[in-house]
């Protein structure tokens, strides 16, 4: 099972590699085909592993002994638990599919080669995230997710946006990456340890406080890179990259890592209820809130962006209220129909030449039946209605948050599963239905690739089906994972509940389709709606990123501007060249010694004898006096 | 005077001193190896004179080895001088110098 | 009458000579080719000389086997003295070699790959190295050394340029001053102990309390100066840079790593029991002469033009750092001396074989030396690939993780951390971070200035498929150090340990 283990892991840095090989070479279609292909085999291996894991093994190697001096010893290793198999089946799946599609999607790119390298290198950083043993493997693998989705948000560098994009999404991150390292610090700190089996052991055996700021700093790290609010406005900047980008790193995967992070560290949490209910309070609030602003947004990546903000705060619900198996299943539901979306999404921005506003698109339906089918199912699943994958796990989170009688975030999530319905199907109608705006601007849509709708597929039954693996997943995480069995004891209560939900998302299904399914125009600013004042408080995102300008950004570079006039300048400019030119000159002045007379060489090492000598016997009369 | 070990023994120290004074003050590289000769056989003397005195044979083997040494290192030392005479026809210290630094 | 002496040659374990024996005869071979048969092409003479080290690699790994399953071995009226630091500097030594030797395929031609003499040289110069190492008599190491050494001012006077001769004659000199440091130190501590091997000497001075502890200390600071000369401590280090600017590139590379583990072996077993015994009087002055040694040679190699002797001082500042080991003088700080100098040979030989590869044969109009850092200017332009390599090798060398040379400095510093020598450690990493300025002053001039025009034909000059291949080598010695170092440690600890360093 190792060597599956080691397939499953370093199939995609291979594949990376062969990619980067042909990175300064034209276009190639075979390095996309390797790189799917190596995908593949990661798949295949995970699978099996899964098989494995299913019959009640784990799977756990040590690589290597990656540092040992004094007391500090860390050892490589990687595990295949319950968990982790999931997680790598999440990602090999998503990424396999997303490899396969982006054959054809950046068929015309001239980026290709260096397209896949960067890509596989992302799956090779996700899998060492979520396979090691420990906090610092999961700590490498964390920044080199970070890494890669730099280069593929700023995939084309050419473009200011993007550029800047990705830096703020590398630079938000960073700032919680520190607070993720505070708490490894602590952890290592206190247990002397970062393999997971040590840690978890150990944890109860510290004080509540310290195990409070640990799970807070964690939980700092998992709010940079699921993009928890404050630390949000990244994630929709960073839909400059690619689409396939989008799907697996800003939907599926990348994301998902901060959830991932609370899920396995479920026994320091537990430990930490408070901090559980902040948690969950924040995903309910971050639920709400990005749903809210995906309303009135007209681009539509952005929307798709908003809708995962809003899908990893229902997560961050299940994980801080201890349903951390819910969470886990909310993940994998996610990860399936939201990488469809994107995808299709990626279909109909090659369709419409890059156009991102849905009101600009309409009545796509007809030229894109296939497209269309999908991005409706999966909208389908994301709006949760049965029996599709999102019933089962939304729904659930839904039930979490009723039976722990946390009836403010119930009521919270119950009315952002409405408005999820509604601007999910808001975008389906613009898009699909109505009259086609696209030819006002003179756009002639097409359908993709016959094989990037074949790729696409398995998404798509994993999105209709996956609800029916409920029970076997139960099955499989319980080993690990606090299991808990979330049922509304009342029948009628649960039916009331349960239909009442279905209803209600069913009417805003409706509502939106209503609205939009017939628009005509292309809305230009003018309309009441859109001079009132919510409409613009949640079109500029309740100027949220126009604060960040204003409070951080603006006197931050007013300060550095001081800083680097006066201070660095004129203090620590002339220290360091001072230090330097200090340096410099005694190396000038006494280079001397070394003027290339042999006579004064072996002077020096006379020199050097007597004086050797004369501390030897000095030492011996000291010595001797002192003895004697 | 019966002469003990410490005569032999101050004769050595002295001509070492005499050769490290050679090595330093002499400018001609002939002279030079002239005075690493004493530093050597300085130290022979002394070797004989201890391995006589304490009745132990290593030390004159030690001051064969030297003497063997000696010898190459002659060897060595007069053909690099005579290859640097024919090339500058110098054979003085000072003239040495194209590195420094 | 005398009595004739009878011994028993089982007695002797011969044995115990076969490494060196192995080089020996390749020397010979190689004369008794020339002579036979003269006139053939220099790429025969290399691959006898390889074939000689790899069975001489063989014979050593032999008795790495042997010496883990019985010990250190003794042999040839105890003269031989075969244990785990004998055997690992060898290793170093040989694999070194066998690095070295395959730099003579250039595609110029320099004069002395004319003469099998060359070789030869080179063959008796190794066993000369492995008779120093092997042994713990007095006599042994000084034969050993003188071999070596003569053999080695002769390759150099064989580069055959005005520069390489100056070169040799310093060298010479202040060798052969340096022997007769050597022989008086020997003479002293053969006055007080009547021996000439160290352990016995060791042995006899503790039996009688350093009651000579003068004339102990007075010897220890005639061989401080011995081998401070071979391993270039400060003030006995003005002839390296000189003779690394005078030899060529390759053998100053060579110089730059095998000789120096010699005489590291040698001043293990001649310092450290000292060391142990608390002699405080060499613990201070090893101190003082591992951070001036350090500190100073950083400085120096600041203010260098030449690339090649800011390499020379570098390799100065190199062996200071590592003569920390010995001061400390725990298994861990000497495991990490034997891991720095492994890590080390890969990527100072690198370093050292692309500047090799950049020598064209005359000077260059308007240079005095062959390596000035303008030659490298723009190097990323005209040359990514070699530009890569060297800057590759310069964060080896200045410390920069994960690269090979990382992992033996940080070894080295927690050693001395962990047997209290904090301030020592201050000293050591403050070093490193000196030295980064310089090497990444080749970078800059590499990757940040424009190329000279004109000067790019100079570049690959020298290049042929093997040098290449030796920089691959370095290369992924020094790339993938990163998975060896725990391996390697290991190996290493088992070796030190069990010789009882």
């Amino acid at each position: 099972m190792e060597l599956y283990l080691y397939i499953a892991l370093f199939a995609p840095l291979v594949g990376s590699l062969y990619s980067a090989l042909f990175s300064g070479s034209p276009k190639s279609q075979q390095v996309g085909i390797v790189a799917s292909g190596l995908l593949f085999t990661s798949f295949l291996s995970s699978a099996i592993l899964l098989t494995y894991v299913m019959s009640g093994h784990t799977v756990h190697v040590e690589m290597m002994t990656w540092m040992a001096t004094g007391d500090l010893y860390i050892p490589f290793g990687f595990v295949v638990d319950q968990v982790s198999v999931v997680m790598m089946m999440v990602v090999t799946i998503v990424s396999t599919v997303v490899h396969v599609y982006s054959i054809g999607y950046m068929d015309h790119d001239k980026g290709f080669n260096r397209f896949f390298a960067w890509l596989s290198a992302f799956v090779f950083s996700m899998m060492v995230l979520v396979m090691s043993d420990n906090f610092a493997g999961l700590f490498i693998g964390w920044e080199g997710v970070g890494l890669c989705s730099w280069g593929l948000i700023g995939f084309w560098y050419h473009k200011e946006s993007a550029t800047w994009a990705a830096n703020e999404a590398f630079i938000m991150n960073r700032i919680a990456d520190l607070g993720m390292l505070i708490g490894i610090f602590l952890i290592y700190w206190n247990v002397g340890s970062l393999q997971y089996d040590v840690v978890f052991a150990e944890i109860g055996n510290l004080q509540p406080v310290i195990i409070t700021w640990i799970g807070i700093f964690l939980f700092i790290g998992a709010m940079g890179k699921s993009a928890q609010f404050p630390l949000h406005t990244w994630l929709a900047d960073a839909m400059e990259g690619p689409t396939p980008v989008s799907a697996l790193i800003h939907a599926a995967t990348m994301v998902t890592a901060g959830v991932y992070l609370v899920v396995r560290s479920n026994a320091i949490y537990d430990l930490i209820p408070n901090v559980g209910i902040f948690i969950a309070s924040l995903g309910a609030f971050v639920a709400l809130f990005a749903a809210s602003m995906a309303l009135v947004n007209r681009d539509m990546k952005r929307i798709i962006a908003y809708s995962t903000l809003s899908q990893l705060g229902y997560m961050f619900v299940a994980a801080g209220l201890g349903a951390y198996w819910v969470a886990l299943f909310h993940l994998m539901a996610h990860a399936f129909f939201k990488a469809l979306l994107f995808l299709g999404a990626g279909n109909v921005m090659h369709a419409m030449h890059d156009e991102l506003d849905p009101f600009k698109m309409g009545g796509l339906r007809k030229v894109m039946k296939g497209t269309f089918v999908m991005m409706t199912l999966a909208s389908v699943a994301l709006a949760g209605i049965y029996p599709f994958a999102g019933f089962f796990s939304k729904d659930l989170i839904l039930e979490v948050g009723f039976v722990e009688h946390h009836y403010v975030i119930y009521t919270v999530l119950l009315l952002t599963a409405g408005l999820t319905a509604f601007y999910s199907f808001r975008l389906v109608a613009l898009i699909f239905h109505g009259e086609e705006r696209y030819k006002l601007f003179g756009i002639h849509p097409h359908e993709a690739y016959k094989f990037m709708l074949v790729a696409m597929s398995p998404l798509l039954v994993l999105a209709i089906i996956a609800g029916s693996f409920k029970m076997t997943y139960f099955q499989l995480v319980m080993n690990l994972l606090p299991a808990t069995q979330y049922h509304v004891h009342d029948q009628t209560t649960y039916w009331i509940m349960t239909i009442g939900t279905q209803l209600f998302v069913i009417a805003a299904i409706l509502f939106a389709y209503k609205k939009y399914a017939n628009w005509s125009n292309v809305p230009d600013g003018s309309s009441a709606m859109e001079r009132s004042f919510f409409y613009k408080l949640l079109w500029n995102q309740y100027y949220i990123p126009k604060m960040y300008e204003e409070i951080f950004a603006k006197p931050y570079a007013e300060l550095s501007r001081i800083a680097w006039k006066q201070i660095d300048l004129k203090i620590v400019d002339a220290t360091v060249d001072a230090i330097a030119n200090g340096i410099y000159k005694t190396g000038e002045n006494t280079r001397d010694i070394q003027n290339g007379n042999l006579s004064t060489m072996l002077r020096w090492m006379v020199v050097g004898l007597v004086v050797l000598s004369i501390l030897a016997v000095a030492f011996t009369v000291g010595y001797n006096a002192v003895g004697a | 005077m019966a002469i003990t070990l410490t005569h032999y023994l101050v004769l050595a120290s002295v001509l070492f001193v005499i050769g490290l004074i050679g090595v330093m003050r002499r400018k001609n590289l002939l002279m030079l190896f002239f005075a690493t000769e004493i530093l050597l056989n300085a130290t022979n003397i002394a070797f004989a004179a201890i391995s006589h005195y304490i009745g132990d044979l290593s030390g004159q083997m030690f001051a064969f080895f030297i003497i063997a040494i000696a010898a190459s290192e002659v060897a060595i030392g007069l053909g690099l001088l005579i290859v640097w005479y024919k090339r500058t026809g110098k054979i003085d210290l000072d003239q040495m110098n194209s590195m420094r630094g | 009458m005398l009595e004739p002496i009878h011994v028993a040659l089982g007695s002797l374990n011969i044995a115990t000579l076969a490494p060196m024996l192995i080089a020996i005869v390749g020397a010979l071979s190689i004369l008794i080719i020339d002579l036979a048969k003269g006139g053939l092409h220099k790429s025969l003479y290399v691959m006898i000389a390889l074939l000689f080290l790899l069975l001489d690699l063989g014979a050593l790994v032999d008795f790495g086997g042997v010496f883990l399953k019985n010990g250190t071995i003794l042999g040839f009226f105890d003269v031989m003295l075969m244990d785990g630091i004998a055997i690992l500097s060898q290793i170093i030594i040989v694999v070194g070699s066998m690095l070295f030797i395959p730099l003579a395929l250039t595609s110029k031609r320099f004069h002395e790959y004319d003469y099998p003499e060359y070789f030869a040289l080179f063959m008796f110069m190794i066993a000369g190295f492995q008779f120093m190492v092997a042994t713990d008599n007095l006599i042994m190491i000084f034969i050993g050394l003188e071999t070596a050494s003569l053999a080695l001012y002769t390759l150099i006077a064989l580069h055959n340029r005005s520069k390489s001769f100056e070169a040799a004659v310093k060298y010479f000199t202040m060798g052969a001053l340096a022997a007769g440091f050597y022989a008086f130190g020997s003479m002293i501590l053969y006055a007080i102990s009547g021996s000439v091997e160290i352990n016995q000497i060791a042995t006899i001075m503790a039996e009688d309390h350093y009651r000579n502890i003068g004339y102990v200390l007075l010897s220890m600071a005639f061989m401080i100066a011995a081998f401070g000369f071979k391993l270039s401590m400060v003030p006995f280090h003005t002839w390296t840079p000189d003779v690394y600017e005078g030899s060529s590139a390759a053998l100053a590379g060579y110089m730059s790593i095998v000789p120096k583990i010699a005489a590291f072996v040698v001043a293990m077993r001649l310092f450290e029991f000292l060391v142990h015994s608390g002699v405080a009087w060499l613990q201070v002055i090893l101190y003082i002469g591992v951070v001036v040694t350090m500190t100073a040679s950083n400085i120096w190699a600041l203010v260098q033009s030449d690339v090649k002797r800011m390499l020379a001082y570098s390799s100065i500042s190199h062996a200071g750092f590592v003569m920390a080991a010995i001061l400390i003088g725990t298994t861990q700080s000497n495991t990490g001396l034997f891991l720095y100098w492994a890590l080390f040979s890969f990527t100072n030989l690198g370093a050292f074989t692309m500047l090799w590869v950049n020598r064209q044969k005359n000077l260059i109009a308007g240079q005095s030396s062959d390596h000035p850092y303008e030659k490298f200017s723009g190097m990323v332009k005209t040359m990514p690939m070699a530009a890569v390599m060297m800057g590759l090798f310069m964060l080896s060398l200045a410390g920069i993780p994960p690269f090979g040379l990382f992992w033996g400095k940080m070894y080295l510093i927690g050693s001395a951390v962990s047997s209290g020598y904090t301030v020592l450690a201050l000293i050591m990493a403050l070093n490193s971070a000196i030295a980064g300025y310089y090497y990444l002053k080749l970078i800059v001039f590499m990757f940040m200035k424009e190329p000279i025009v004109g000067y790019d034909q100079y570049y690959f000059m020298n290049a042929s498929l093997s040098l290449k291949t030796i920089i691959g080598i370095a290369a992924v010695g020094t790339i993938f150090a990163v998975f060896a170092v725990n391996p390697l440690l290991k190996v290493i600890t088992l070796f030190v340990y069990n010789s009882g360093y």
